[in-house]
């Protein structure tokens, strides 16, 4: 108690000098700028505690990790580098939301959009969490006709990083797929007029990048495949509410 | 008398209101360790004094306790999970199987009748309480089993029509728990699609479908409410029972 007493008096006190050694509690020869030196004390912080504090739950044999912030502050108040948090995160109008089969040109029933890119800039090594879940449509034509025929339909959707270059061995990442396939009344009624739904469907994907310091672009792609012959396809991506999530360690 | 000597030489101290700056003279917080390379030791958490949490090889992580003391025990560290078995994450809840079965194990059935193209339905709300203001994680696995006949019923009865169906899933956060108000419906979670059809024999049982979905909430008493969601054709019958069999949703205080 004396002792605290004492030091509290010299923390509220008045006189000012500097110092080079840095200030020890329990400690005669401070290694650094603040060094605690007894076995057992540890620093305590009102400001951040249950009481004081909405990112302390408080609770028995609870603790919760502790960041700084820009400034070096300590704070327990974690937030992720970009989430859509409920938010449609992506809207067709303003992405590249559609990805086109004609049943003319190339014959390999396949066809690739990048979507949209995401310019990241960091100080640092990271690694990177990324997780989307992107809503998808699927017709005929750009007419919206439903379609319907014998062939299953491929959507494909994934990231790359940095290169504007897609080619087979370019590394994807979060890749996830659904298959649409509508031939409605084929077995009892051939002719009858097509009738099914079309969406929504949803590709979810999860993974972790791992990425160097400087600027890095996110490539965000989406791709349809009809089978080797091409097969009139129009995939609208983005038509409902989609969700991405980033964060950064 | 020597200890406050040495505390009265070492410590800066600022004309300032009840701050204090080490290395600086124009503190920005209660206590202000300025200069370049500065940091803090305490040597209550090195290697010597918690040889378990602080092995010496790599960092050690520090947590912040409920009365605002630094320490290097993770969360449930005393309860019994021991090191190694839990890791340093709060879990809000844990439902291993949060959507009732029901008596066919159905679950709860969105029915989408000849009349209708696409109907909605709550599956199930789920109450839950936040200690603090947090970046929540919330993943679920449902079933789903489909019938072109009406559910819940002792079995179901497997398309032949070869039409499209869409099934969707996602929730809402019902913050503070007094039902869904417009702001709260304007914000979807934990969004899963599928599109299914099928001739005469095609697969019966239990398919699962899974969602992930971050929400920043606040301190408080909040639901999770969640929606199943099916299209079909003109004049079609779908029926899908959503959490029949074995589901589970986890929250987790993301940080």
């Amino acid at each position: 108690m004396g002792k605290t007493l004492i030091l509290s008096c010299f923390l509220w006190g008045i006189i000012c000098f500097g110092q080079t050694s840095g200030v020890g509690i329990n400690e005669l020869v401070p290694e650094q700028a603040l060094h605690l030196g007894s076995q057992t004390g540890t620093i305590r912080v009102d400001g951040l505690n249950s009481t004081n504090n909405g990112f302390n739950g408080g609770e028995v044999d609870r603790t919760y990790p502790l960041y700084v912030d820009a400034n070096g502050d300590l704070t327990l108040d974690i937030s992720a580098y970009q989430n859509s948090d409920g938010d449609d995160a992506f809207d067709t109008a303003s992405i590249n939301g559609t990805v086109t089969i004609l049943p003319v040109g190339l014959d390999d029933g396949y066809e690739v959009v990048e979507i949209t890119s995401i310019p990241i800039t960091i100080d640092r090594d990271v690694m990177l969490e990324l997780k989307y879940s992107l809503s998808i449509e699927v017709f005929q034509d750009n007419a919206l006709t439903i379609i319907k025929d014998a062939y299953a339909r491929n959507v494909t959707n994934y990231f790359t990083v940095d290169t504007p270059v897609l080619n087979s061995t370019t590394r994807r990442y979060a890749q996830s797929s659904k298959c649409y396939f509508n031939r409605n009344d084929a077995g009892t009624d051939a002719s009858a007029a097509p009738n099914a739904a079309t969406g929504f469907i949803y590709n979810s994907g999860t993974t972790y990048i791992p990425l160097t310091a400087g600027t890095h672009t996110l490539r965000f792609y989406g791709s349809a495949s009809s089978g080797t012959s091409n097969r009139s396809t129009f995939v609208r991506f983005a038509g409902g509410p989609d969700a991405i999530f980033l964060r950064l360690y | 008398m020597k200890k406050s000597i040495y505390y009265l030489l070492l410590l800066t101290v600022i004309p300032s209101m009840a701050q204090v700056g080490i290395g600086t003279s124009n503190p920005q917080q209660e206590l202000h360790v300025a200069g370049t390379t500065s940091t803090i030791r305490i040597e209550s958490l090195n290697s010597i004094n918690e040889p378990v949490l602080n092995d010496g090889v790599k960092l050690a992580p520090v947590y912040m306790m409920g009365n605002g003391d630094l320490t290097l025990e993770p969360p449930g560290f005393n309860s019994g999970a021991g090191l190694g078995n839990l890791e340093p994450l709060n879990f809000l809840i844990n439902v291993p199987n949060f959507v009732p079965n029901g008596p066919y194990g159905d679950g709860t059935v969105v029915q989408n009748d000849t009349s209708i193209t696409s109907a909605t339905s709550q599956l199930v709300s789920v109450p839950f309480s936040s200690p603090q203001n947090a970046l929540i994680e919330v993943r679920y696995v449902l079933t789903i089993d489909l019938s072109d006949q009406f559910l819940p019923a002792p079995a179901a009865s497997t398309f032949s029509d070869i039409s499209a169906r869409t099934i969707r899933c996602y929730f809402y956060i019902d913050l503070n728990n007094d039902g869904l108000d417009a702001a709260e419906l304007s914000k979807v979670y934990g969004l899963h699609g599928e599109a299914y059809a099928s001739y005469a024999q095609g697969s019966v049982g239990y398919a699962f479908i899974h969602g992930v979905g971050y929400g920043s909430i606040p301190q408080g008493n909040h639901s999770l409410v969640f929606f199943g969601e099916t299209v079909d054709g003109a004049n079609r019958e779908t029926y899908v029972g959503f959490g029949g069999s074995s589901d589970y949703l986890k929250i987790r205080i993301y940080n």
